[in-house]
């Protein structure tokens, strides 16, 4: 099978403004994604209860599982009868009401699926029920695919459910901290020897939360009482919007970004917004130099990019097309806002490069149009790009700035060189032995 | 399993059983979903996805598709898709949305039948049923439309039903058994559904018997009994006498097809437990009467108790335990091994869970990937034949 239909040329993309449509989809473990349970379970201390088809629970078991999270996670299945009847609520109810009483939570989400999305049913009522009994936060949130192709997207919606717990905590707490920043987007936190948090302490910025980064829940209610966030990955802008519109809290947008001058351009935009200088350049001439040193290394290498980076696929094509590589394919499913000023530079000056639908059925009897793909960045790329080099630049590691794009190439070039925080007490996934 | 869970998912879903089922058959697969329940079978339930790439597709179903019943777009959308594609059939699998509005998936298919003129199976699956179910459907939906009485039967033929790695496991323990039957002299004639393709299922009617290895081909035993008078057994050579057992079982349904050296019984010679030995298995209801059998002839082991994760009204009354129960909570089971004796307990990796830190209770890992999906597939172990008694032997006394 030809994948003619499921690619487009940038610079077609770019006129069209449209990826070209999935008559049906190739859904599979080549596009990565992070999940609600695992969103969710960011908030330390809380346990999570999932209601639904049997069938529906099995991804949020494995999901927590794979992350760590197995032992925090609660599943009911229910029967097709009680949901039709809606009889099911009482179940609900008990089975909230006795994990609040043995496990003791700081807080719980009830998370619902799609069929009861559609059928109305009221989560909210219930949540509000049992906190008003037990005195423990709980949240409603839904695993609900069904709704996918709303504006915003289901993962800004997913992150954007800590907004329900700051709320309240926000009302709680009388003092905004003065000078602390909250970083919203990412999945787990960057280095404490961080670019970005070395400029803001140097600011004046001392404390900086970030998602993943906390082990109790009184530590992640500091963010509700933050001055200002700053969105480093699109996945958090529903979530500063609201923390704005609630709590007043300001945000400023500057997404990950590998090109020189979009990083440069970035932190342009974070002076701005602190009403500060920060002392960048000889990290930048360094991150320069690095890169003179090291981008000779894929110099006539083909580059195929996909969407399952920490990242902006069209950004990371723009710059590698900047710095002379020879970026011949994206993978992408979707395309934000900010990416048509990218995906408008490619078409200027890569006008060949193809973009290809990563879930469009047609890619997966394709096997030979990537052959000659020398290095595939992100996973959906490696999926489909059989004989390159994979760099996967996973959602779980999370850098910024100069430093994130020196990574990258490290990684390229098979060096190892952590960039983000592993915490002690992550846990690996239970793997028992046979 | 009802009520609450924390140590165990729910067994794959219907939908996965039928998916399942017909990999191997190079069929165009749709699941009429929203695209979650697609990557439930693609990340977790099927273990060949990665080396094989079959061909499943999603609806990529919206809530809008729901609310203004866009039938039409899915009809056109597949009758494109499909023209684009070299498959023998297609099957339209149903999930808990289009379960819930009541979507009619039957004219759909019988749309798609007089259009594209190949064979479409609507699968009405809800997600609120397990595998077991799908796999049981899948296979007589198969049968109705593809079988038909033979002109003659193969002399010494075999087919083996109920094979889906979601209860077999790898490929590897189905070649087992395999090997173990054509040692024996037998010919396979089909293995419904793992490594057989369609044009050999449809000779499946020709036949001298069916082997039964799992509770959700039994349906389709008992209506290719009806149909086309092809017995069937209900049994697995699990380790050594059992493995006699099951060819003597066999020499009585086709008398003389086995020599004796298969189906005499052997002294293992091997290690056996104490007196009074009690022993617990936890699992898909066949295989844990093929254990229980080898733990008492290859082990000497006294008392053993089955929990099935699936009713166990098809099993022979004369198998069958008086404490042999179905699996009902989660906490049910917390309960039995938490006040019990057990001296060995049998089943998937994640019932280890179940046992606590303060008992130390010898622990048979036999994966079940409809239970804990790929993560153990490619572990090392075995339960067919002389390898399956070398594993349980290994995992006994060492």
């Amino acid at each position: 099978m030809s994948p003619d239909a499921a690619k487009i040329r940038i610079d077609e993309l770019f006129r069209s403004k449209s990826l070209p449509p999935t008559p049906l989809q190739n859904i599979g473990p080549h596009i990565p994604r992070w999940g609600v349970i695992n969103t969710s379970l960011m908030v330390p201390e809380s346990v999570g209860l999932c209601v639904g088809p049997a069938g529906c629970m099995r991804e949020p078991f494995f999901d927590a599982r794979k992350n760590g999270n197995g032992t925090r996670l609660f599943l009911l299945p229910l029967s097709e009868n009680d949901v039709i009847m809606g009889s099911h609520l009482p179940a609900v109810k008990t089975a909230l009401l006795k994990i609040a009483h043995e496990k003791k939570p700081k807080a719980i989400f009830l998370c619902s699926m799609c069929v009861d999305e559609l059928l109305g049913t009221d989560y909210e009522e219930i949540a509000r029920v049992v906190e008003s009994i037990t005195r423990v936060p709980v949240i409603a949130v839904k695993m609900n695919p069904v709704c996918k192709k709303k504006n915003p997207s289901q993962e800004q919606k997913t992150y954007s459910f800590f907004n329900k717990y700051f709320h309240s905590s926000h009302s709680e707490q009388a003092t905004i901290h003065e000078r602390s920043v909250n970083i919203l987007g990412g999945y787990t936190p960057l280095s404490e020897k961080s670019e970005l948090l070395t400029q803001l302490s140097h600011a004046g910025y001392p404390v900086v939360n970030q998602m993943g980064e906390f082990t109790s829940y009184d530590q992640f209610n500091n963010m509700a009482v933050a001055s200002h966030n700053i969105v480093i990955h699109p996945r958090g802008l529903l979530l500063a919007e609201e923390m704005m519109r609630f709590m007043g809290i300001p945000y400023c947008f500057s997404p990950v970004s590998f090109g020189l001058k979009t990083i440069g351009e970035k932190y342009h935009d974070l002076e701005q917004f602190f009403h500060t200088k920060f002392e960048i350049d000889a990290i930048r001439d360094e991150a320069e130099r690095y890169l003179q040193e090291n981008i000779h290394r894929f110099s006539g290498k083909k580059i195929a990019i996909g969407s399952g980076i920490n990242g902006s696929p069209y950004e990371l094509a723009e710059a590698f097309t900047g710095y002379g590589l020879d970026v011949r394919a994206v993978f992408s499913d979707t395309i934000h806002d900010y990416e048509w000023d990218h995906i408008s530079s490619l078409s200027r000056n890569n006008p060949g490069l193809i973009v290809y639908r990563t879930s469009h059925p047609q890619l997966k009897d394709s096997p030979h149009e990537w052959d000659e793909i020398d290095i595939a960045i992100g996973s959906d790329a490696g999926y489909y790009c059989n004989h390159a080099r994979v760099v996967p630049l996973p959602f779980e590691v999370q850098g910024y700035g100069y430093e994130y794009l020196k990574y990258l190439i490290s990684e390229m070039r098979g060096d190892i060189n952590p960039v983000s925080r592993i915490r002690d007490d992550d846990v690996q996934p239970v793997r028992e032995n046979l | 399993m009802k009520g609450l869970h924390h140590l165990l998912p729910p067994l794959a879903a219907d939908y996965t059983g039928i998916c399942s089922a017909l990999y191997d058959l190079d069929a165009m697969i749709v699941l009429h979903n929203p695209s979650g329940c697609m990557r439930t079978v693609t990340d977790i339930d099927e273990p060949r996805g990665a080396s094989r790439r079959a061909s499943f597709f999603s609806s990529g179903l919206n809530e809008s598709n729901v609310i203004f019943g866009d039938d039409d777009v899915f009809f056109r959308n597949i009758v494109r898709t499909f023209q684009d594609t070299d498959k023998k059939f297609i099957a339209l699998v149903s999930t808990p949305v289009p379960a819930i509005i009541g979507m009619d998936m039957n004219d759909i298919a019988a749309r798609l039948e007089t259009t594209l003129d190949v064979p479409v199976f609507a699968f009405n699956t809800t997600g609120f049923e397990n595998y077991s179910c799908g796999i049981s459907e899948a296979y007589l939906t198969l049968a109705k439309h593809y079988l038909s009485s033979p002109r003659e039967k193969i002399p010494l033929s075999v087919n083996i039903l109920g094979a889906t790695p979601l209860d077999t496991g790898s490929d590897r323990h189905l070649n087992l058994l395999i090997s173990l039957l054509e040692q024996a002299g037998l010919t396979i004639n089909a293995v419904w559904t793992m490594g057989s393709r369609l044009e050999d299922l449809i000779q499946s009617s020709r036949a001298e018997l069916n082997i039964v290895i799992s509770h959700t081909a039994l349906p389709l035993a008992q209506y290719m009994e009806e149909q086309y008078g092809i017995p069937y057994i209900l049994s697995l050579p699990v380790g050594m006498q059992p493995s006699a057992r099951f060819f003597a079982l066999i020499d009585k349904m086709m008398p003389g097809a086995i020599t004796v050296e298969h189906w005499a019984e052997k002294e293992t010679g091997g290690p056996e437990l104490p007196s009074g030995s009690r022993a617990l298995i936890i699992g898909e209801p066949v295989m844990s009467y093929g254990i229980k059998q080898c733990l008492i002839d290859d082990f000497g082991v006294d008392e053993v108790q089955v929990v099935s994760l699936h009713p166990l009204d098809m099993i022979p009354g004369t198998d069958r335990g008086s404490n042999d129960l179905t699996i009902g909570k989660e906490e049910d089971l917390e309960n039995l091994i938490g006040h019990n004796h057990f001296d060995i307990i049998v089943g998937d990796p994640y019932f280890r869970n179940f046992i606590g830190t303060k008992k130390q209770i010898p622990f048979i890992s036999l994966p079940h990937v409809a239970l804990s999906g790929s993560e153990y597939y490619q572990s090392d172990y075995a339960y067919f034949g002389e390898p399956g008694y070398r594993y349980f032997c290994k995992s006994l006394f060492h």
